[in-house]
């Protein structure tokens, strides 16, 4: 076990060390949030006196971040395999496990990096705070390892960079939303409404507005649930669909 | 068996979709030999190695890695095994020393910045260790490759293609550096399309065509198995010769390359004259004799003669 930990922690060192050059990738992550929250949500602020919209945009298009760049980052996994980059990673004794394992955290450290900057720019003009940080934590770390883990099983099973971009868009957009991300589960018609409740988008939102807005519409601990489920449950698939990849 | 063999294979096949890439693979490397495996593109070197280096499983067959079945005892493995691929594998994003420092926590070793040190001392790579991979020269980032595979003391070091994209001096310095390692016991197996590398490295080596050992032996071996000598012709009407030549009893066979006629035949110093009378009103330009090389071996044994790109010619 103190190997699988020691292991992770190697993966995590060199995927930390190649963040280093991708100065521009992490100024785009941050500046597309601010100027949707600008164009967006300031506008949509005067459609409702009783809706804080930009706040509650902002830490909605946070969580779109931070989904689609791991979902982005579980492609890239399997994309170095199929470029070979990995193969040096691959031949030394190390599990497949504890690769997939030290890959998300990387994403994670990664996206808590995002949130942060972002939060204390948005800070500025929105009321987006750190009311919660541990349930906003703990919605970054669920939604990292659902979605790199969803991202592993995309790309294992459509090899094609280009089918995975268009599978990734249709799957993606619909998850999006009907999420909560960009408006309240409950204003949603009826069968939408269901569609956002099997969604576990919905509640990694959810707990990530608590944590950034104080507000929320679905009951903390059903987030919980739902979140620890998802995150264990997508990692395990993962785990196991890159190591069926490279079996063949 | 009395000793346990380095690398030892046994009807290895295998198959992707309707390509037969390796079709009963035999080989046999005997513990600190420096085996070549030689052949065409495609005639499934790297397929081997990526078997024997447990990162592809065969359709069928066996691979023993120092006795260890490559598929079933994969974390057995793996620490005894040292490789630099064909396709760059460095990470670019990272310095060299990184890349060394990643790969000593991977194989766990302790003292890391010592056995570093030591890798990038005997690669001669000390100097630019810190330099980013992105802006080092080919030359460079191989000798990086091979530190990297030795720096966690592999038992077999799996080279393919080391040289591949060289140019001509970095491929020199890099065969100095590797004739280095003879000394400390280590088994290597290099596979290369290049004949003259095989010849200058490798004590034996095996002909891979089609998926297949069609020779293996000493360098020296092979070429007397092929047996003659060369003789090597420029005429002013070389297509004229031919017919000529071919009628002749003493010789053996007659091809062309890049217009100068070679001819084999047993012993050239007594053929030599003979063949002169005959091709003099063709107008000789150039005469030159020679021993059978590995060249001519691969060539007699695949029946193919291999470009400088490693494509059947």
């Amino acid at each position: 076990m103190t190997t699988f930990f020691t292991d992770v922690a190697t993966i995590l060192r060199r995927e930390l060390l190649r963040y280093r050059h991708e100065r521009v990738y992490l100024l785009g992550q941050i500046l597309l949030p601010l100027l949707a929250v600008v164009f967006i949500g300031f506008p949509g602020d005067r459609l409702g006196e009783s809706v804080d919209y930009a706040s509650f945009l902002a830490s909605g298009l946070l969580m779109l971040i931070i989904t689609s760049g791991a979902i982005g980052g579980g492609y890239t996994l399997i994309e170095d395999v199929q470029r070979g980059f990995l193969r040096p990673i691959l031949v030394a004794p190390v599990t497949r496990t504890s690769i997939v394992v030290g890959k998300i955290l990387a994403r994670l450290l990664l996206s808590i990096f995002i949130v942060s900057v972002m939060v204390l720019i948005l800070a500025l003009f929105t009321n987006l705070k750190l009311a919660h940080p541990l349930m906003a934590l703990g919605s970054l770390a669920a939604m990292t390892f659902g979605f790199v883990g969803f991202g592993i099983v995309l790309a294992t099973s459509l090899r094609r960079a280009e089918s995975f971009r268009s599978v990734a868009v249709f799957v993606t957009l619909p998850l999006y939303f009907l999420s909560g991300m960009f408006f309240p589960v409950q204003t949603l018609p009826g069968p939408m409404r269901y569609v956002a409740l099997v969604n576990p988008l919905t509640y990694g939102v959810d707990l990530f507005r608590y944590g950034t807005t104080d507000v929320n519409e679905i009951p903390l601990v059903a987030d919980g649930l739902v979140l620890l489920v998802f995150a264990v449950l997508m990692t395990a698939i993962a785990a196991r669909a890159f190591e069926r990849r490279l079996a063949g | 068996m009395t000793e346990t063999l380095a690398v030892e294979t046994g009807a290895l096949v295998k198959r992707y979709e309707n390509v037969l890439a390796l079709a009963g693979l035999d080989l046999a490397i005997e513990p600190g030999c420096f085996f070549g495996l030689l052949g065409p593109n495609g005639a499934g070197k790297t397929t081997a190695v990526s078997i024997l280096c447990t990162l592809l499983r065969p359709t069928s067959g066996e691979a023993r890695v120092f006795g260890k079945d490559v598929v079933r005892e994969r974390p057995a493995v793996r620490p005894l095994l040292g490789i630099v691929f064909q396709d760059p594998s460095l990470d670019t994003e990272l310095t060299g020393r990184e890349n060394l420092d990643i790969h000593a926590r991977l194989y766990r070793l302790p003292e890391r910045a010592a056995r570093i040190e030591q890798a990038l001392d005997m690669m001669d790579m000390a100097r630019d260790a810190d330099r980013g991979v992105r802006s080092l020269s080919g030359g460079m980032r191989r000798r990086l490759e091979i530190a990297r595979g030795l720096l966690h003391g592999p038992s077999v070091l799996f080279l393919d293609e080391p040289t591949l994209g060289l140019d001509v001096h970095a491929r020199r310095s890099l065969w100095q550096h590797l004739e280095r390692l003879r000394d400390g016991g280590l088994t290597l197996v290099l596979t290369t399309h290049a004949m003259d590398e095989a010849a200058r490295l490798c004590e034996r080596v095996a002909i891979l065509n089609e998926g297949r050992i069609v020779a293996a032996g000493t360098p020296r071996e092979l070429c007397q198995e092929v047996g003659g000598d060369h003789i090597e012709l420029e005429l002013d009407r070389p297509e004229d010769a031919l017919p000529l030549l071919r009628a002749k009893p003493n010789v053996r066979d007659v091809w062309m390359e890049n217009r100068t006629v070679v001819i084999t035949v047993e012993h050239a110093p007594t053929e030599l004259v003979p063949l002169i009378e005959t091709l003099k009103t063709l107008g000789i330009h150039a005469v030159r004799m020679r021993e059978v090389n590995l060249e001519d071996a691969f060539v007699h044994f695949t029946g193919h003669k291999i470009d400088a790109a490693g494509n059947l010619a």
